[in-house]
């Protein structure tokens, strides 16, 4: 491997391009557009809530042509353009197109990783990736939904497929390789380059690197002196066309959170909303065998100031209500708690569950049988069958959401 | 946006290759002829597996109709609407 310490750009890999990214545009506009043709060539957004403060999750086509984005708020857009739709997410829909469109993928290639929800990776071993690339394009529309587009990307590794997949968009087919790079690079930004933020982007322009084909044509040693970190040599050989990103996480953690409608100070209001979300995530905890013996809180404040903090435990805890007891400890003993617009509860240090064992002491034994038993109640007839009596007004009021990135309990919802 | 229904309705349908495809359905003493289901989706309610269609009808309205096959009971979920027709 220190041979490719001092690859020139001109050393670009060059082998065959084998990996392919697609990426569904606009994902949840889109679907809704599917779903009814009255959106369809009309600015349409998904948003967090349809009130003024809601959040956008996504923007149709349309809507990005006036302008509109992602992550700004509804009134924000409805300044941009007065008409646009406003909707509210229906994650069973996305869900489904997901699956669909992942079931189209592996008909390819048995190497297939879902990175999002709307984003999805292919391994090849060799092969016109053009014509393959064209045939889901038009399967997608055929067998799914017509008003859907994919921006396919080609390239040598998972981070070039990727730039080239976001080179044309919507309904783009781009392949970035050792013939093309600089001429593909140069019609991007250097925060078009997944993982490069605000931040790195000035650590680059502190260097001399203004645009991604500089980037490209920089040197390690520049390079180690922007990062100052081992993510020198991964950007020099992912620039490259080398392999560097086929690793996969391993789980750490399992969270939930919820942007409340409106704000909240009131303890009692917040420990209902809380006991929901330690629901969840205890749901989420044993359905992946996991037990935690950490929790931490996280509450953001209708000024945007935030209050984390993380406790370890002497004991691992796998039921809600546990969950829910040491997420109190932590709320209980804020002082002064201001208006709250956030709320995320996380569990931490997770390991192979004991919950199943048959060899736990009585009390524990106990625990995971009543545990167990409003699982199986809440399979079989839903979630929060079976609640905390104050919490029966609540159901229904933490909304089914998904998260950005996350398509690991996308199993769950089949 | 859209109007929540919720409603019971009575529904032609063909079952056919493992599906079941709504022809028309019956709402307050009118029948919407189906001319597309625009997306056909499902989801889980405990053990209960929903089938949830998008469809457009001959008129040019757009509606969400759900199928619980456990139940066999066909629910008029929302009506499209556009805000500001």
């Amino acid at each position: 491997m220190e041979t490719k310490l001092y690859l020139k750009k001109d050393e670009f890999d060059q082998k065959p391009s084998t990996t392919m990214h697609v990426d569904l545009n606009s994902c949840f506009a889109s679907i809704e557009q599917q779903a009814n043709p009255k959106l369809r060539g009309v600015p349409t957004i998904v948003a967090a809530y349809p009130t003024d403060g809601g959040c956008i999750l996504a923007a149709s086509v349309e809507a990005k042509k006036v302008g509109i984005k992602g992550g700004m708020r509804v009134k924000e857009a409805r300044s941009i353009y007065r008409d646009v739709k406003v909707l509210t997410p229906d994650p069973s829909k996305y869900r489904y197109v997901h699956q669909q469109m992942m079931g189209v993928l592996e008909t390819y290639t048995p190497n297939v990783e879902p990175k999002s929800i709307d984003e999805a990776v292919l391994i090849f071993d060799s092969g016109n990736l053009f014509d393959v690339g064209r045939e889901i394009k038009r399967r997608i529309k055929s067998e799914i939904g017509e008003w859907l587009t994919v921006s396919v990307g080609i390239g040598p590794n998972r981070f070039l497929a990727k730039t080239a997949a976001s080179i044309k968009k919507p309904d783009g087919l781009e392949e970035i390789n050792f013939r093309n790079a600089e001429e593909q690079l140069n019609k991007l930004k250097l925060t078009d380059l997944c993982g490069i933020n605000q931040a790195l982007k000035l650590r680059l322009n502190l260097v001399g690197i203004f645009t991604p084909v500089e980037f490209l044509g920089a040197d390690l040693p520049t390079l180690r002196s922007a990062f100052k970190s081992v993510n020198a040599r991964h950007w020099y050989l992912r620039l490259r066309g080398y392999e560097v990103d086929d690793w996969r996480s391993r789980r750490r953690s399992i969270g939930h959170s919820y942007a409340l409608p409106h704000t909240y100070s009131r303890e009692e209001e917040l420990s209902k909303i809380l006991y929901r979300l330690c629901e969840k995530v205890g749901r989420r905890l044993r359905n992946n065998g996991f037990e935690a013996s950490g929790i931490n809180l996280n509450i953001t404040y209708k000024d945007w100031v935030r209050f984390q903090q993380s406790r370890k435990l002497s004991q691992p805890i796998f039921s809600s209500s546990d969950i829910y007891l040491q997420s109190m400890k932590i709320l209980g003993n804020i002082k002064n708690l201001k208006q709250v617009r956030n709320l995320a509860v996380s569990v931490f240090n997770l390991s192979k569950s004991i919950y199943q064992q048959q060899d736990l002491f009585e009390n524990q034994r106990k625990k995971a049988s009543l545990t167990q038993a409003l699982d199986e109640i809440n399979n079989k007839y839903g979630e929060f069958t079976v609640t905390l009596a104050p919490l029966i007004e609540l159901k229904g009021k933490i909304l089914d959401r998904i998260a950005f990135g996350g398509i690991r309990n996308l199993e769950s919802f089949t | 946006m859209y109007e929540e229904i919720n409603e019971p309705i009575e529904t032609a349908t063909r079952f056919k290759g493992g599906q079941a495809e709504p022809l028309a359905f019956r709402w307050h003493h009118s029948i919407f002829k189906i001319s597309k289901v625009n997306l056909c989706h499902k989801f889980c309610t405990g053990k209960d597996i929903i089938y949830s269609y998008s469809v457009s009808t001959d008129n040019g309205d757009n509606f969400k109709i759900s199928f619980n096959p456990n139940a066999l009971i066909w629910t008029l979920d929302q009506i499209y609407e556009l805000n500001h027709e």
